[in-house]
């Protein structure tokens, strides 16, 4: 009777053990795979990323100056600001372009290439002069065409004589 | 993305329109913003919150008097890097510490050590990152001996913009894209405008 209680217990014993060293090396190799997946995911993702063509956007601002400021200025200053900040090589992936200004109502629409928006935001932020005039450039809205920038620029108007 | 942004160092010049300056930032989409030379706690354009602010400069101890300056927020500035020692001394006798360009210029592990143990969170300001349409080199150098230890949350930064006029100012959406391109996560740089201002700006009122 007492042999086989021992026999028992001891049996016990060693189907814990088990258990939990199975539960133990599941963990292992669960975060393994999940390591391994993760990884290839980001490899499979940034393959995907390299290969994706490139898209317009079109950021729609407005400046604010004592005095007016030409498009011709605003739009070398523009370039010069991402050229000292991100290079040359950049500045011409990022494909900038001054594609509206109105003078005006001093709101413009800056034309881009869609994987350097905020390249294109941290530059206008550094804008602080153009030429001798202080100038202080607020992005307004970013869309995925010139037509819906414009009409944007139409509704701030009317809202603006309204 | 709920926008609360807040600019915790506005220091008006001498001839220029306070509530020009408060139009401006209102419409840059800031919530709160503390102003230099105020006196009380207001609400002007929009619901837009003003501060009063005052900065001492720290000379090795902090002031003992703080008398009349409840609400206010109270702020340290280094100018020096040898002053970078002992800050633990201002653990509760202050809200924010500002590092200022040449304190940042000079900047070494044993200062980077000593602000990681005060646990108070540190100014820096996009006008002294900015000059000239351009980006300061010497500043933008030694911001990235600092920047592992704010990304990995050893340090906590809050961006503010100094601005002396209305032209000073930033937008959040240009500031959070400048840091993001120097090399700080997105989370990190919006909670340098977001979240740790306005962990400070209820530290406020209640006092240091």
């Amino acid at each position: 009777m007492e042999f086989e209680l021992v026999i028992s217990l001891i049996s016990l014993v060693v189907a814990l053990t088990l258990a939990v060293y199975t539960y133990r090396m599941d963990r292992r190799l669960k975060m393994l795979t999940n390591a391994v997946s993760s990884k290839l995911i980001i490899k499979v993702l940034n393959t995907l990323k390299s290969k994706r063509r490139l898209r317009k956007r079109y950021m729609v601002f407005e400046v604010l100056s004592n005095k007016r400021v030409g498009k011709g200025d605003l739009e070398h200053e523009i370039r010069n600001t991402f050229r000292k900040i991100f290079g040359d090589i950049q500045l011409a992936r990022a494909s900038i372009s001054l594609t509206y200004y109105d003078e005006n109502l001093s709101i413009g629409v800056i034309k881009f290439t869609h994987i350097y928006k905020y390249k294109v935001l941290a530059s206008l932020g550094v804008i602080k002069n153009v030429g001798d005039t202080k100038v202080l450039i607020i992005p307004l809205r970013t869309t995925g065409s010139l037509r819906k920038a414009l009409k944007y620029i139409k509704d701030k108007e009317q809202f603006i004589k309204h | 993305m709920l926008s609360t942004y807040v600019d915790l160092n506005v220091r008006p010049y001498r001839n220029v329109d306070l509530n020009r300056v408060l139009r401006i930032a209102s419409k840059l989409g800031y919530v709160a913003v503390a102003v230099e030379g105020v006196d009380v706690v207001s609400n002007e354009f929009n619901g837009l919150k003003v501060l009063p602010r005052v900065t001492y400069k720290y000379v090795g101890k902090p002031t003992t008097n703080y008398e009349g300056l409840r609400n206010h927020l109270i702020v340290y500035e280094i100018d020096q890097p040898t002053m970078i020692k002992a800050l633990t001394s201002l653990r509760g006798r202050c809200h924010l510490i500002r590092i200022a360009r040449d304190a940042l210029t000079g900047i070494k592990k044993k200062h980077i050590n000593a602000l990681k143990s005060c646990k108070i969170p540190i100014e820096l300001s996009v006008k002294d990152l900015i000059s000239s349409n351009s980006i300061n080199y010497t500043y933008l150098k030694n911001f990235f001996k600092l920047l592992p230890y704010i990304e990995r949350g050893d340090i906590e930064l809050v961006v503010s913009s100094y601005a002396g006029d209305e032209y000073e100012l930033i937008h959040p959406l240009q500031l959070i894209a400048l840091l993001k391109e120097l090399g700080l996560s997105e989370l990190i740089a919006t909670k340098a405008l977001t979240g740790v201002p306005m962990k400070i700006l209820r530290m406020v009122g209640s006092g240091v």
